[in-house]
């Protein structure tokens, strides 16, 4: 009996080491942020999503769900991965059936374009993020070449080389993976050129694929098993004449199933999207070109089907707290495109869960900047702006102020593993001069000892959003 | 003077050379001036001290031989003792009582006193004082015989080898050899065993140095940066300043010792071990039985025992063990932060023994085998984590500086930094931390032959074949030459005991 109860425990033992090894080592998407919209869906309560939007970055990328909770209190949710094929659509929606039971399922018409991505990343990205079950096999099995299945299906041959790229959030839960709803921030401006010129004009159709054909007629089915609208669309992105005419090919095809068929490209001045401000890339949008977008779907949605507003009720904390984190990114956002110190310090004091690092140093008065008027955002007087110093502030209330001639260190924790540090060292290698420095941990923020230095830190997301220097 | 540096390199040779060539009635002299010499390189106004600590002994001792009365002889010890331990006290503890007074003051609204002294600490008083004070009870309780020749006796306190940072020795150990110098064997090409005490002595300096220069000083940076920035780091590197600081003081004095015991050695003498392998001890009470040996034992006799030791029941042993280790936080420096790691070493001890038949009821219910490998291996872990705990108020600027370390220690979990390239940002890149690891290996080794063959590095060589003996001892002097941390863009680290 003694023997059994300690083979018992060292099985158990066994089980919660390799558990808590597997947790560590598990993928995570360490190049899209760690964001990831299968964890996200895994922390969802059962019965929550009203509308899902499948597809691949366009998505993400496109759709803000959070402007939808906000306009309409609509529980929806990008249930979207980078590359997702046609397989990884259909088992992750699959998937998201599991729990949810949605009234409108939207699928980027983009994977009809390619079969296979051919990424590894994103291959890995679309088969390691749901646990392990029957439909994570399945499509595994479908998907990956029959000699590399036993890689994919047992994982740790794949999942113990990240031993390498280990980072803070394979260790703590990044939380907008769980509060986030699938939708990808950027406020990149790149270069975007739309479709080939030909393309939008083509009509030409091409017959669906033996793969297309199935994928849809697959969709189809599962939409009527589980009863749930499908709408098929496609996000703005360069499509070239030969993609233009496998899309007609489809939308020809879903008309014939009455299944609607939103191609987006079509409707970018509609949309009032610039290419010239609204993409982050030829294949993807902004957070401004989303947000244009999403309105549009938003209305789109709200007038054709029934959507509840859930907005007060307790069960879809996630999407409130989702709308402060999106809030909180447009701020940023915002903040940094600010285009001088004044209406910088403005906003940010008008800004909520920031701290504030504002730094007087050297010959700062011969700036030819306003910067005693701009620091009159902080409440900071003309005689403390002679005295020149430190300031440190929280959410608009000075914590702490040290003087410019000071030699001192302040030390603020501002998260779990962030320490803003402030330091005001004599330099004995320098002639005994003042040499003054702003870090994250021990990372220097403070690049220049003269002029007004502004640092801002978002509390909400963890991270430096102002790095800058005014003289 | 350190013994790694340039001057030494000078000095030691000389001394030696002079040494063996001189006529036999005045080596002592010549040791005594070479002491002298040794110790005013460093604050030649200091050596005023040192001399005066001396002549008050040397006449304690001679009065307390003198006088046959218990009265008397009290006095004569009491006089000794006040005077030199209020020297002591006025130059190590009379800042720090300012300060801790005009605290007290503050809060109490009575008004503050100036420090009209701005004195510098001189170099290994606390050692000196305690072996003169060590000579002085010898005497008193007639163990020794009080040493006639002055000069004789001023070189038992002032020897150069172990004058600054020990081995504190005692009169019967080191006083005897003094009293036979005359007759210490120096060198004969006929005599091979005065040919091996020098040659070991040699090994023993190179073994020393390179565990000063290479580990030590090398992992100095490491800590440095570590506690000098402690508010800006999290769990795992803050446990790397630890664990270096262990490492550091261990390599840095154990270092100097070795240099001291081989130094001695290859004049003739033969000083006491100050360190066995302390970091494979079993309990704290077993690791002071190798952690600076001579110190533990100068408490143990002339305060712990005098005390009562632990004979007069639980609660007085509790006390005793108390003071002694309080005392001995005291005597390493000037701060609470000394008395609160004395105090830690104090309490450890206490808990380990009222705790003991607690643990051996757990073990023998667990059926837990103690004879094994891994039992021990468990005891020495737990010794050395609760070491390492005690050592942050060793090494922290202060006790509050302590408590931040502790703190953030325990509560900024960042494991992930390991698997980054985080902790090649802590002063040590890549390279010298490879070149760190290989030295702990060697230490490892030579600690592993002590601990298990009860063999110091020397005598191991000296028992092996010449090639081999001569490839260890040409592969660490090309070490600490190489890899050793002095010359330019390196500030000389001076021995961490220094201070005290």
């Amino acid at each position: 009996m003694k023997k059994v109860i300690r083979g018992l425990a060292f099985c158990i033992l066994l089980v919660f080491i390799l558990e808590r090894t597997y947790h560590i080592l598990s993928w995570k998407d360490t190049t899209g942020g760690y964001l990831s919209s299968t964890q996200q869906l895994y922390a969802t309560g059962d019965n929550l999503i009203d509308v899902v939007f499948m597809g691949s970055s366009h998505c993400y990328c496109g759709i803000n769900p959070a402007l939808l909770w906000d306009r309409y209190g609509m529980a929806a949710f990008d249930m979207s991965v980078s590359g997702q094929d046609k397989f990884s659509t259909y088992h992750t929606l699959v998937e998201t059936l599991k729990t949810q039971s949605p009234s409108v399922v939207c699928i980027d018409a983009y994977a009809l374009l390619y079969d296979r991505g051919g990424v590894l990343g994103n291959d890995y990205r679309n088969m390691l993020s749901m646990k392990l079950s029957s439909n994570s096999i399945s499509l595994v099995q479908e998907y990956v070449a029959e000699e590399e299945q036993m890689n994919y299906l047992l994982r740790w041959p794949i999942l113990h080389t990240r031993y390498k790229e280990l980072d803070k959030y394979d260790f703590i839960q990044y939380q907008p993976s769980i509060y986030g709803r699938g939708y990808f921030f950027s406020d990149h401006i790149g270069s975007a050129y739309g479709p080939e010129a030909n393309a939008l004009a083509c009509t030409e159709q091409e017959p669906l694929s033996e793969l297309n054909q199935e994928w849809l007629d697959k969709l189809i089915a599962l939409s009527k098993e589980e009863n749930f609208q499908l709408i098929f669309w496609v996000i703005p992105f360069a499509a070239s004449a030969d993609d233009q005419e496998i899309l007609n090919g489809a939308e020809a095809y879903l008309e014939q199933n009455d299944i609607p068929f939103l191609d987006f490209n079509k409707l970018v001045p509609d949309l009032g999207l610039d290419y010239n401000t609204d993409f982050s890339d030829a294949f993807h949008l902004n957070y401004r070109g989303a947000d244009k977008l999403t309105a549009y779907v938003g209305e789109y949605l709200s007038d054709r089907y029934a959507l509840a507003d859930h907005r007060g009720n307790d069960d879809y904390y996630l999407w409130e707290q989702n709308s402060v984190y999106d809030a909180q990114l447009h701020n940023a956002a915002s903040l940094s495109s600010q285009p001088d110190v004044s209406s910088l310090l403005a906003a940010l004091a008008a800004s909520p869960n920031l701290t504030v690092v504002l730094s007087l140093d050297g010959a700062y008065g011969d700036s030819s900047l306003d910067l005693q008027g701009a620091l009159a955002a902080f409440n900071i007087s003309e005689e403390e702006y002679n005295l020149g110093g430190k300031w440190v502030f929280s959410d608009g209330v000075l914590l702490y102020h040290m003087n410019q001639e000071a030699a001192d260190t302040y030390a603020l924790d501002v998260s779990d593993t962030d320490t803003l540090v402030i330091q005001n060292q004599i330099s004995p290698d320098n002639g005994g001069t003042l040499g003054v420095s702003i870090m994250l941990n021990t990372t220097p923020v403070q690049t220049t000892n003269c002029g007004l230095t502004v640092v801002a830190y978002d509390n909400f997301q963890e991270t430096l959003i102002v790095e800058k220097t005014y003289f | 003077m350190l013994f790694n540096s340039f001057h030494f390199l000078i000095f030691f040779p000389i001394v030696v050379l002079i040494y063996f060539i001189i006529p036999r009635k005045l080596r002592y002299l010549w040791l005594l001036a070479a002491s002298y010499y040794f110790y005013m390189s460093w604050n030649a106004r200091y050596a005023v001290l040192i001399a005066l600590s001396t002549v008050i002994t040397w006449i304690s001792g001679l009065l307390l031989e003198r006088f046959s009365s218990r009265g008397a002889r009290k006095w004569v010890l009491a006089c000794s003792f006040f005077a030199n331990l209020g020297i002591l006290f006025f130059f190590k503890y009379f800042g720090f009582f300012i300060d801790n007074f005009n605290r007290i003051a503050g809060h109490l609204g009575i008004a503050i006193l100036d420090n009209p002294f701005d004195l510098l600490l001189p170099v290994g008083i606390s050692f000196y004082t305690f072996q003169a004070l060590g000579y002085t009870v010898d005497v008193y309780r007639g163990d020794t015989a009080a040493e006639k020749n002055l000069f004789r006796y001023a070189l038992f306190v002032s020897f150069f080898p172990q004058l600054v940072a020990g081995p504190i020795e005692r009169s019967k150990v080191l006083l005897t050899q003094l009293k036979n110098i005359e007759h210490i064997r120096l060198f004969s090409l006929a005599d091979d065993k005065s040919f091996d005490r020098i040659a070991s002595g040699f090994i023993l300096m190179v073994w020393g140095l390179f565990q000063k220069m290479v580990i030590a000083d090398r992992v100095s940076i490491l800590v440095d940066q570590v506690f000098g920035n402690s508010y800006g780091y999290g769990t795992f590197e803050l446990l790397a300043g630890v664990l270096g600081f262990a490492l550091q003081i261990y390599c840095d004095f154990n270092g100097y010792s070795t240099i001291a015991v081989g130094a001695a050695r290859v004049m003739g003498f033969t000083l006491t071990d100050n360190f066995d392998t302390p970091y494979f001890a079993v309990s704290i009470s077993d690791f002071w039985h190798r952690w600076h040996i001579t110190l533990s034992t100068w408490f143990r006799d002339y305060l712990y025992i005098p005390l009562g030791g632990n004979r007069r029941g639980r609660l007085k042993k509790y006390r005793n063990l108390m003071i002694t280790f309080l005392a001995s936080g005291l005597w390493h420096g000037a701060a609470w932060n000394y008395v609160v790691w004395g105090g830690l070493h104090g309490i450890y001890q206490i808990l380990g023994d009222i705790t003991k038949p607690l643990k051996e009821r757990c073990l023998k219910l667990l059926r837990v085998n103690t004879s094994v490998f891994s039992y021990r291996l468990g005891q020495v872990l737990c010794t050395f984590c609760l070491t390492c705990f005690a050592w942050i108020f060793f090494r922290a600027r202060s006790f509050s500086s302590a408590l931040l370390y502790i703190r953030r220690l325990f509560t900024r979990w960042n494991p992930w930094v390991l698997f980054n390239e985080s902790m090649y940002s802590l002063g040590l890149d890549r390279r010298e931390m490879n070149i760190l690891f290989f030295s702990l290996l060697v230490l490892l080794l030579a600690d592993l032959l002590r601990y298990l063959r009860r063999e110091n590095v020397a005598a191991f060589l000296m028992k092996q074949n010449l090639w081999f003996r001569w490839l260890v001892v040409f592969g660490l002097i090309v070490m600490i030459l190489v890899y050793g941390e002095y010359g330019v863009n390196f500030n000389s680290a001076q021995f961490i005991y220094f201070n005290f």
